[in-house]
């Protein structure tokens, strides 16, 4: 079920409205703002971050979207600017990790197992029929932690999530060459990762 | 044994961003949203944005773009205020704004 034109217009104007009353002292609106939007902000930081941190993530980007209220230029819509902001929340949220030096795991034996079967199986069709899909989210997991928080960003949006590279920029706030460049040197640098861990496993196995 | 072949990375690729779309997205209740209420009246209190900085940003603007104007306008009498002048104007005002004789007598 789609939402029409106008009642996309109406959202927006309405959501100028809550915006309004709430820069004017009811604060109390902004709750109206949380309601609308908490599904959609939870679906994009779902995607970028670890699931037991995305509440608290998505709490921030709520209490950051109130005190960049004032900000808000009012020319693009209310949602595009919160996935923005969603966005620029868990890239900080990953700079603020590296910082942290969170030590990178290595694969267990089942992940690299995992590894090894997709890597030489000719189709995904096998892999198609697994109920779970944990050891694939744990070797993207595993895959993801060894990026720059960019990168990391870069290669949800575009080759996970499948937006277009304008469509990343303008989230990420990025020039769009910058974008294009990084796109090609994350998605190098992810088969490197795996063709190193794969010769790794090779010649453990051989030794 | 294991046959060594090229490996498909674009399959891993493809299997990856396949597993990605089956993140499950977290369900949180209402306690979540009180969170951030609470966290936004406090700010609110302590740092209230609708009563001053709402209105005070674009008159920051108007005054500093007629500011602006004054200073291209006083720029552009002084330009036209020397061209009429053989002296350089600044040793007008110098005569203008003499100090006077000093206060310690010589």
């Amino acid at each position: 079920m789609g939402i029409s034109i106008t009642g996309v217009q109406v959202l927006v104007s309405d959501d100028m409205e809550i915006i309004e009353r709430v820069l004017r002292g009811e604060i109390d609106r902004f709750a109206d703002l949380i309601t609308r939007y908490r599904q959609h902000v939870f679906k994009i930081v779902s995607g970028h971050v670890p699931a037991d941190q995305a509440a608290e993530v998505a709490h921030d980007v709520f209490v950051r979207a109130y005190r960049s209220l004032p900000r808000f230029s009012k020319q693009v819509p209310f949602e595009h600017w919160l996935s923005r902001l969603a966005v620029r929340t868990c890239y900080d949220f990953w700079r603020a990790r590296r910082r942290a030096d969170v030590p990178v795991s290595t694969l267990t034996a089942d992940q690299a197992g995992w590894l090894d079967r997709a890597l030489a199986a000719e189709s995904d069709a096998q892999f198609r029929d697994q109920a779970a899909w944990r050891e694939t989210l744990e070797v993207l997991d595993w895959a993801l932690a060894q990026l720059s928080p960019e990168n990391r960003l870069v290669l949800t949006l575009v080759y996970l999530e499948g937006r277009s590279v304008r469509e990343a920029a303008d989230l990420l706030g990025w020039s769009l060459v910058n974008v294009k460049v990084r796109c090609h040197r994350v998605r190098q640098k992810l088969r490197t990762l795996f063709l190193q861990e794969w010769e790794r496993q090779h010649h453990d196995r051989t030794s | 044994m294991t046959v060594r072949r090229k490996p498909h990375t674009e399959q891993v690729e493809r299997l990856l961003a396949q597993a990605h779309r089956t993140r499950q997205e977290v369900a949180v209740g209402e306690n979540w949203a009180h969170g951030i209420m609470r966290v936004v009246r406090q700010d609110a209190v302590a740092h209230p944005y609708s009563s001053m900085l709402a209105w005070a940003e674009p008159l920051v603007w108007r005054a500093a773009a007629g500011a602006a104007l004054v200073a291209v306008v006083f720029a552009g009498s002084v330009v036209a205020y020397t061209s009429r002048q053989p002296e350089p104007v600044t040793a007008i005002w110098l005569e203008e704004f003499d100090a006077g004789p000093p206060l310690i007598a010589e």
